[in-house]
This record gives structure tokens, C-alpha cells and sequence, in this order.
């Protein structure tokens, strides 16, 4: 398989079949990463694309990244950073700590309810996270990245990444183990009731 | 904060990968992705427009050479007739001039009127337009053409300087009666004179304009100096002008040198 530095190379060349090559293989990761960051499929889309032009004015000046997979997530967590920064996310998120719900187009209403129901749960688990360790995480299990991949898209040393990365999995396992003992005790409650 | 070890690490996240996988999120379609190549395109357009208008590029590590080494190279381009007719041009002029008086009439001497013009017709020659080797290696070479040609008339001014001054030394070493003083400043002043309005104006008019203005010149000069003999103005008069028409030819290689180093940096900025 063609490596990404070598599609970016011909990219700059202008070549069109690396140009769409490139976007095929990384629209849906990418996509995927920023909605689990923004919890917004229609920004994620955004996000999306502009990560992709961010890319092509770095070639339009004649400048590749040397580390393409991390260059791109680094300048997608960057643009969700500046967004929730923005005077415009505080004025649309209302939610506080409630998890927003998401369209889901699976088939039956059983798996779209047992569907949202791990999701919720697996969401609110990373809420309890900082952001750096939800996005350490989102790297991590969703996107496949190296531990090293991510030290440099969070521009940070690699023992830090393993330190961050090992104390948000024990709190996300804390919390989910608590969510099901509360969850059995409360089906036991029902039963008996 | 305790590092963990990579064991501890790895075994945290295989316990809790099946409860992460069940977090998933809808993958896009072909027509989305299509779609989002569609609205990519005209930005991307922009690169290969880019790379087909500028397929120039320059080594950035090779350091530009200095006006000496370029006029150094250039001047290996002339050929060995070119030097042996320079020579045997100023041989004759040099005899000519001691076979009777070095003054062609009056008070105008052989080498105030020829070495201009010996400029001029050397350096239309160097200019090589019809050459078609020389026009190939100016037009692959990274310098502007300007610079070749500036270099060119540097080394032709340096020819006429050096040969002249061999020939007035000669003249001096074989006649008694000859002020060499006087003799250098009517041919010098007139040919830094030329010399220095070909190129200033080579840089903004164009060599022909420059060609025919420093001809003008050159004829405007030989007219006034006849002038001025028949109006018997005093010798220190005309050795003050001569002197201010060399200073003159002087700041006008300079301001064509300016003018030159200017652009250098103007053509590296862009291309910076």
C-alpha cells in the first residue's frame, strides 16, 4: 500500500488521483475522531474539510509535513480546541454535563436503544475525563494511533503520553465498573419490587 | 505522577478495548466523500496550476556568485581572435598615433576619438543576439540577462583601459614631447563616460536606446571638444571637464551596479 508522505508528496505535484486517494482513506477517520471530540456530526463535517484545505495551502507553499497521520489529527484537535474556545460553542452548548443525544440509522428499535444505551454510557465514562485524556483516548482506541503518534500530535513526551493514557483508562474502568454494579442493583431493585 | 510500566499499560487497555469498541460512529458514504473531494477541488486546482507555472526551482544552498567570478567567466566566452584583434586594434592606433602627432586634428587626438567607438562596436559584437549557443546559456543560466551583459561591458572597459594605457605609455616612452597626462584624461574621460551611460541606460531604456544615446554622446563630445579648441578655451577648462565627465561615467557604473544589486534582491525575495 502507498504510505500517506508518499500520496502527500504526488499530492504536491498536484497529482488528482493522490489528491482523491488521500481524501478517501482519511475522510472517515477523521471524521469519526472529530465527532467523538465535538459531539456534533455537522461541525465534524466542517472540521473535516477544513483540516483537508489546511493540508493543501500547506502544499500550495510548497511545505509537506514531515509525519502526515499526526500533522492531520494535530491540526484537527487544534481547530475543536479554538471552537471551544469560541464565544460561538459557549453560546450554543447548553448541555452542561448531559451528553447529547446523536442520530443513530441502525435498522431496529431494540438495537438503536441497546445502541445509544452503550454509547451514553461509554460517553458519559470519557466525560469524566480531562480533554486532554479524552482525546489521548479517542487517538488511542478509535483511530489506532502509536503511543509515539500521539506524543507528537499533543506535541508532548512519550512518558507522558503513557502516564496520561494509563491513569485515564483506570478512571474510565472505575467509573464503568461502578456504572454496573449500580445498573445490577437497580434491575435487582426493579425485580423484587 | 507514577509512569506505568508498558505491562500494566498494555493489559489496562485490553481489559477495557471491548467496552470502548462498543462506542461507534457512522463511517461517511462514497457520495459524501466524493461530495467533499468536489468542494476540495478548487483549492487543490491551485497547487497544479502552481507546479505547470513554476517548474524553476533553484538550489537555495548554492550561493549566487559574486559580479568578479561572473565577470571571470564571461570573460572565458570570448574567443582567442577576439583578444588578437583587440590587440592588434590598439597596436595600430598606438603607432598611427606616433607616426606623426597623436592629435588627429587640432587639439583631438586618434585614441579620444577611436576607443569610444572601439567600446561600442565590441560590445554590440559581445552581444552575441544571433548566437545561438549564447542565447541558449542565457536563457537556461539562473541570472538575469542584465548581469551578463553588464559583466561583458566590464570587461570590455577594462580591455580598453588596459591596452590604452600600454598604448599611451608606449607613446610616452618614445616621444619627448608627449604629456601623458593630458592624453589619458581626453580618451579616459570619454570612454568611462560612454561606457558608464551604456550601462545605466542598458538597465532602464534597453541596449539598443543605450547604444544609440552613447553614440549621440560620443559624437555630442568630439563636436564640443572641436568647439571648444576653435573658441581657444583654456587647456584647464577642458581638463575640468574631462574630469567631471569622468566622474560622471564613474557614478553612472555605479547607479547601473545599484540598480543591479537591487533586482538581485528583488528576484531573491520572490523566489524566497
Amino acid at each position: 500500500m502507498i504510505t500517506d508522505e508518499k500520496l502527500v508528496e504526488l499530492m504536491a505535484k498536484g497529482d488528482q488521483a493522490a489528491f482523491e486517494a488521500f481524501v478517501h482513506r482519511y475522510h472517515g477517520p477523521l471524521l469519526g475522531y472529530l465527532e467523538r471530540m465535538l459531539q456534533d456530526s455537522e461541525k465534524a463535517e466542517d472540521f473535516v474539510q477544513e483540516t483537508f484545505l489546511r493540508l493543501i495551502r500547506q502544499l500550495q507553499q510548497k511545505k509537506i509535513p514531515e509525519q502526515i497521520r499526526p500533522w492531520l489529527y494535530r491540526v484537527a484537535s487544534n481547530l475543536c480546541k479554538d471552537y471551544w474556545r469560541s464565544s460561538s460553542f459557549r453560546s450554543e452548548y447548553h448541555c452542561g454535563d448531559e451528553v447529547p443525544d446523536q442520530k443513530d440509522t441502525s435498522p431496529t428499535i431494540i438495537e438503536i436503544y441497546e445502541r445509544q444505551e452503550t454509547r451514553k454510557e461509554v460517553l458519559q465514562s470519557l466525560h469524566q475525563l480531562s480533554e486532554l485524556e479524552r482525546q489521548i483516548i479517542l487517538l488511542r482506541f478509535y483511530q489506532d494511533l502509536k503511543l509515539q503518534e500521539i506524543a507528537e500530535v499533543m506535541e508532548m513526551p512519550l512518558g507522558t503520553v503513557k502516564s496520561k493514557l494509563f491513569h485515564a483508562l483506570k478512571k474510565l474502568k472505575s467509573y464503568l465498573v461502578k456504572e454496573k454494579k449500580f445498573k445490577s442493583v437497580e434491575s435487582e431493585g426493579s425485580y423484587y419490587a | 505522577m507514577r509512569e506505568p510500566t508498558d505491562l500494566e499499560l498494555e493489559g489496562l487497555e485490553q481489559e477495557l478495548r471491548l467496552p470502548l469498541s462498543r462506542y461507534i460512529t457512522r463511517s461517511p458514504k462514497t457520495e459524501e466523500t466524493k461530495a467533499l473531494i468536489g468542494r476540495l477541488q478548487a483549492e487543490f486546482n491551485l497547487i497544479g496550476s502552481e507546479t505547470q507555472s513554476f517548474q524553476l526551482t533553484f538550489n537555495e544552498k548554492i550561493r549566487r556568485p559574486s559580479l568578479l567570478k561572473q565577470v571571470l567567466s564571461q570573460a572565458q566566452t570570448y574567443q582567442k581572435a577576439f583578444w588578437v584583434v583587440s590587440i592588434i586594434v590598439f597596436a595600430m592606433l598606438t603607432l598611427m598615433s606616433g607616426a606623426a602627432s597623436p592629435f588627429l586634428f587640432d587639439d583631438i587626438d586618434l585614441f579620444s576619438v577611436s576607443v569610444p567607438i572601439f567600446l561600442l562596436s565590441s560590445f554590440a559584437y559581445s552581444y552575441r543576439s544571433w548566437n545561438r549557443e549564447m542565447r541558449m546559456v542565457e536563457s537556461i543560466t539562473p541570472f538575469p540577462p542584465a548581469v551578463l551583459l553588464l559583466s561583458r561591458l566590464m570587461i570590455l572597459i577594462a580591455l580598453n583601459i588596459v591596452l590604452g594605457f600600454i598604448g599611451s605609455l608606449y607613446l610616452k616612452l618614445t616621444s619627448q614631447s608627449f604629456h601623458l597626462l593630458p592624453f589619458l584624461m581626453h580618451w579616459l574621460a570619454l570612454l568611462l563616460f560612454i561606457g558608464g551611460l551604456l550601462a545605466y541606460l542598458m538597465f532602464r531604456l534597453g541596449l539598443f536606446a543605450g547604444m544609440i544615446v552613447s553614440v549621440l554622446a560620443w559624437g555630442g563630445w568630439i563636436s564640443m571638444k572641436e568647439w571648444f579648441f576653435t573658441g581657444n578655451l583654456s587647456k584647464n577648462w577642458v581638463f575640468g571637464m574631462e574630469a567631471i565627465l569622468m566622474l560622471m561615467g564613474s557614478l553612472l557604473l555605479i547607479l547601473a551596479f545599484r540598480r543591479l544589486a537591487l533586482k538581485q534582491v528583488e528576484v531573491e525575495g520572490k523566489l524566497g
